[in-house]
Parts: structure tokens; sequence; C-alpha cells
């Protein structure tokens, strides 16, 4: 009995611990930076050093303050606070795959459709408008609908590849002919050479989506 | 019993501070390529490129391969190449887009990053 007397005090004193730290560090993020206080009746002049405008948002990996002040309070507000560089926050409006990530597939404008069409224009999915070229005067080429069909090992279903997305976002020469040869059946992929970085994984795996979203590529079960 | 005690103690503490050493949140983004083949032989950190921020204004044939070869680490990317409009200056040239002033919007990597993209994400 006594012990577990004592196992019910200290658990409750260490929450209560826990949620006293939590609380004071909710109300120091609170308080409004010091830099910012001019206004107000003081009888001694401001100070003479002018605060420099810190250049926002320099280091979206780690920092999060004010360069000018290393020890302050990061400063928000646009257009490039530490909020606006902070991905999940930026880009909250784009749909996400299974693992979280966005689907720019979708967001881009094109959605997947039940049937043989795999991906067809949707004018109400879209969110983003990636421009064509740097000027953003060159009208957007078209992308052309072809499926290829690649047999997959096992149980696994067959891959299809849409042209679809891929030349909404590219052009043939990015992977024709030096990553795929144009000819069906040339290219031998498989997954091993895939996640070594050969055929998809030149882009999938490191910058379009993950080799884990198995259901993306593998979509025609075997009869 | 004192041992006891000091074992139930321990094992709230570890359900408060294990899962926060154990899962290893990384700072970044899925796409994000560490470039790191001169910079730090420089006395810089390593750069971060952010690839979702591009790609949500631009089509990727914008930039491949046209201005960047598509394999991290195979463009000669140099400081004074960016200034005079080569790569990154091709923008980043205060017209299209910011000047390359803020050394640490791109030099934002930790020291001993390797060339290529961030690691801790889904392959």
């Amino acid at each position: 009995m006594n012990i577990r007397k004592h196992i019910v005090f200290f658990s409750l004193m260490f929450t209560v611990a826990i949620f006293i730290l939590y609380a004071c560090a909710q109300t120091q993020q609170a308080t409004p930076p010091s830099s910012t206080q001019t206004t107000g009746p003081t009888l001694t002049p401001p100070p003479a050093p002018v605060v420099q405008q810190a250049p926002p948002g320099m280091d979206f990996l780690s920092y999060s303050g004010n360069l000018s002040e290393p020890n302050g309070f990061p400063e928000p507000g646009p257009p490039y606070a530490r909020q606006n560089s902070n991905p999940p926050t930026a880009l909250r409006e784009l749909p996400t795959d299974s693992l979280g990530l966005p689907n720019w597939v979708t967001s881009g404008g094109m959605s997947r459709a039940s049937g043989e069409a795999l991906y067809t224009m949707n004018k109400d999915a879209v969110v983003i408008h990636p421009r064509d070229d740097l000027s953003g005067e060159k009208k957007p080429t078209p992308p052309f609908n072809f499926n290829i069909e690649i047999p997959a090992i096992g149980a696994m279903p067959n891959v299809i590849f849409p042209h679809f997305p891929h030349t909404y976002w590219l052009d043939c020469a990015n992977c024709h002919p030096s990553i795929f040869i144009m000819k069906k059946g040339a290219n031998p992929i498989s997954m091993v050479k895939i996640t070594n970085g050969e055929y998809c994984g030149r882009c999938h795996g490191r910058v379009a989506f993950p080799l884990a979203e198995c259901d993306r590529c593998h979509v025609k079960p075997k009869p | 019993m004192k041992n006891k005690i000091i074992f139930a103690v321990l094992l709230i503490l570890a359900c408060f501070t294990l899962p926060a050493l154990f899962s290893k949140k990384v700072a970044g983004y899925y796409g994000d390529i560490v470039l790191n083949s001169k910079a730090e032989k420089r006395g810089m950190p390593p750069v971060i490129f952010p690839h979702w921020i591009h790609r949500a204004e631009f089509k990727c044939k914008v930039c491949h391969p046209a201005i960047f070869e598509m394999r991290a680490g195979s463009n000669d990317i140099d400081m004074k190449k960016i200034v005079d409009g080569q790569f990154c200056g091709k923008c980043h040239d205060g017209t299209i887009s910011w000047k390359p002033v803020n050394c640490a919007r791109c030099h934002a990597g930790r020291p001993g990053m390797t060339t290529g993209p961030l690691e801790g994400f889904p392959q």
C-alpha cells in the first residue's frame, strides 16, 4: 500500500511539474519582442543605434529568430517570415497523399479518374499554377495522354506509366533518351534499380513522390 | 521499496522523454537537396535547395535540364557564376526573385552534410 501511495504521489508531482514548465514556455513565447517598444512616455530619449531590419526568413532549417538580435524572438509577418518558409504551413492547401506529402499531380490540375483514362484535367482542383518558362509568356504545351503498361513481378499489380502528368511537368528531353530509351521493352526496369537511383528512381524517391507509395504506380491488377 | 519508487519515477520520466529522443525529426522537407561540393571547403555552411517552393511556382522543365542537370552535384555551381547570371542567378538577380545577398538563406545546412537529397525522409 505504501509503495502505491508513493508512486501515485511522485507521478502526480511529475505531471504537475511538466504542466508548470509547459505553461511557462507558452507564456514566454506569447510575450512580444522587446525591440518593438518604441512608443510610450519615456523621459530619456530612445537609444541611438537603429535596430537593423533583420533579413527575414534567413535560415529556414534551424534558425527561428531575428538576426540582428540572436537572442530575441522571431518576427512574424509577411512575406518571408518563418511561417511562410515553413513548408507544412505554406503547402497546407495542397491535396496530400498517403504519406502526408503534397500530391503535386492533383494540385497541378490533374486528378485521377476511373476507367481507361488515368488522368484527366480538372479545373476545379487547381491549387497552383506553375509556369512553363522563366518569363511566364510561353504558352503551355498541352500534355499528351499515352499510358504504358509495365509488367510487374509476382502478385504485384502491373505498373501503368502515365505520360500525361509527366509531360505536364517535364519536357521529353528530360527523360528521353538519357534515362529511358524510347522503345517498349528496351528498359530493364526493376525495383532494385529504382531504389538505387536509376530509371524512375532518378526523380521518384528523391524529389517526386516516394517509392513507399506503391499504389500510385502499381495500379492495374493482373487478370 | 525505495528501488521500486525510483523505478516508477524513472518509468514515468521515460514515458515523456524517450519519444522525444527517438523521434528523429528532420528540419527540412521532402525533396530538399544538399549541395556541399564546394561550400564547406570554402568555409561556408552547405547549401539547402528547397524543391517544394520552386515547384509551386515553376514546372520542372523550366530549370531541368537547360539550367541544371538533374543530378545532385553534377552542376558546377559557383557564387561568381551565380552573380554573373548563370544557374541560380538566372532568377535570383533581383528581377524574377531576390538577389543572392543574404548568405544564410541558401547556406542553411549544418556542417558535415553530404551532397544529395536531404536524408531522413521516406524513399
